[in-house]
């Protein structure tokens, strides 16, 4: 049975020629976004936080920070490409504030698990029909109480209609309805990297037709990437894509 | 060959050598028993995503009469066969208590699960299941495959000589800041650790021996040391 995560998803979803450079071709990357590298070091300080205090220690914030500092310069081996008004020195600065926020606001949580990863057979929620497909991935954190919560990086607040349209978080109220057949709370929390950085913590709730549409969406994505269907999305995220040069070599 | 800096583990030999004698899980294990096995635990230290390059890191750590043992193991696409993608974690864990294994019964040579995951049961039609249809045929004389009466006789394979991945790098960079050594004074320290002028000429073989020895010098009472992200 063919497999998909929500990471695969939303990258097929916004572009299928960098999906099949990624992950059929295994193209070597020749640099790295730095926001994403930002995203993926804040990630890792904030899953060290949680899992020590689930393994009952105590850490300190300025622990976690030493962490983040560390993924991060590490991060910084590797060639990065930064937006204009950002570079190593201002992201750590930013990084810093936004976990000494965040960390602080999150000391009082009771978090069940965290980077909890899941590997299920997809199911239609509505008609219970079997998709044929392997649905994996990783949910960010379980609060106690079953409030699923996803954490993002980001340099402004979601768009109108973000928040309700937000797949990742769609996509782990589907998976909890399909182990437990109840639709939990959800949460975005938002680390913002704005001059004056800012944590916004954005609760949200899905239907059940919610779920269904998004289960027939990675069914139909898995069948177009059976299928071969990759070809170029132009958009202003070509400018930051690895795959540029590939991609303008490319001829079908 | 490029030396090791003088300060690394002995016995770790060339980890980059291209064929070597080996042994298997199964043989350690038995082996194991015979040494009063008590104990096998495992830990999941890195959970494969597509962020760190799909590298599941397992730690294993195994109780025997003469003492407790511990080993790390890894598996990412690029060190497993293509059956074995659905399982990156299994075979982590297989290579972590075999690696552990073998320091529990004195076993200096590498085990076929280690390097290649090709005695790890193939795929199953459905997650969590063991065997079933559609298993690919294991290459003639591996374990498992039947029908050659050899599992346990010593042979080489080639090892996977890749550079070491972003999650290794950035475990590694931790690992250095637990011991309080950070950035650049980290960085250095790492490529003298290695003998290496730039951290992408080091393989993941030396990574994971380097991830290993690190920890071992760490224990237990570190959390920046023992979770892995």
């Amino acid at each position: 049975m063919p497999s998909l995560s929500i990471s695969r998803l939303n990258c097929y979803l916004g572009c299928p020629l960098q999906y099949k450079f990624r992950y059929v071709d295994l193209l070597p990357r020749p640099w790295r976004v730095a926001a994403m590298a930002f995203g993926t070091s804040v990630h890792a300080a904030i899953e060290w936080f949680h899992r020590e205090r689930m393994d009952g220690r105590s850490p300190s914030v300025e622990e976690a920070l030493s962490v983040f500092e560390a993924d991060w310069f590490a991060q910084n081996v590797e060639p990065l490409v930064f937006s204009e008004k950002e570079d190593t020195d201002s992201l750590r600065e930013k990084g810093v504030a936004l976990l000494t926020t965040y960390l602080g606001i999150m000391a009082e949580s009771k978090p069940k698990a965290i980077e909890a990863p899941f590997e299920i057979p997809l199911i239609d929620p509505e008609t219970g029909e079997d998709l044929d497909l392997t649905l994996r991935g990783i949910i960010d954190l379980v609060e106690e109480g079953d409030t699923l919560v996803d954490v993002k990086t980001a340099g402004r607040t979601p768009e109108n209609g973000g928040l309700e349209r937000h797949l990742q978080l769609t996509t782990y109220a589907l998976v909890f309805y399909l182990l437990h057949g109840v639709i939990p709370d959800l949460r975005l929390d938002v680390l913002l990297k704005l001059k004056t950085p800012r944590v916004e913590q954005l609760p949200t709730k899905r239907s059940l037709p919610d779920l269904a549409w998004t289960a027939r969406l990675f069914a139909k994505t898995a069948r177009a990437i059976e299928q071969g269907h990759f070809y170029p999305n132009p958009s202003w995220r070509c400018t930051e894509c690895e795959y540029f040069a590939a991609c303008q070599a490319w001829r079908g | 060959m490029r030396p090791m800096a003088s300060n690394f583990p002995p016995d770790l030999g060339d980890p980059t050598a291209a064929g070597r004698e080996t042994t298997t899980y199964p043989q350690l294990l038995t082996l194991a028993h015979e040494s009063d096995l008590t104990k096998v635990l495992t830990q999941l230290v890195q959970i494969p995503t597509d962020d760190n390059g799909r590298l599941a890191i397992v730690k294993a750590e195994v109780t025997t009469a003469r003492g407790v043992f511990e080993g790390l193991g890894d598996a990412s696409p690029e060190s497993v066969e293509d059956f074995l993608l659905p399982h990156l974690i299994r075979v982590a864990e297989t290579r972590a208590k075999a690696r552990a294994l073998r320091d529990a019964v004195g076993i200096g040579v590498v085990s076929v699960e280690e390097i290649s995951g090709a005695s790890f049961p193939p795929a199953a039609s459905g997650p969590g299941s063991g065997g079933g249809s559609g298993r690919r045929p294991l290459p003639p004389g591996l374990p498992g495959n039947g029908g050659q009466g050899d599992g346990n006789r010593l042979r080489s394979l080639p090892i996977d000589t890749s550079s070491m991945s972003e999650g290794q790098r950035r475990y590694l960079f931790r690992l250095m800041a637990a011991r309080g050594l950070k950035g650049e004074a980290a960085h250095d320290s790492l490529k003298q650790f290695f003998g290496v002028g730039d951290l992408f000429q080091v393989s993941k073989v030396e990574a994971t021996k380097a991830i290993d020895r690190l920890l071992q010098d760490a224990g237990q009472g570190n959390g920046h040391a023992v979770t892995q992200h």
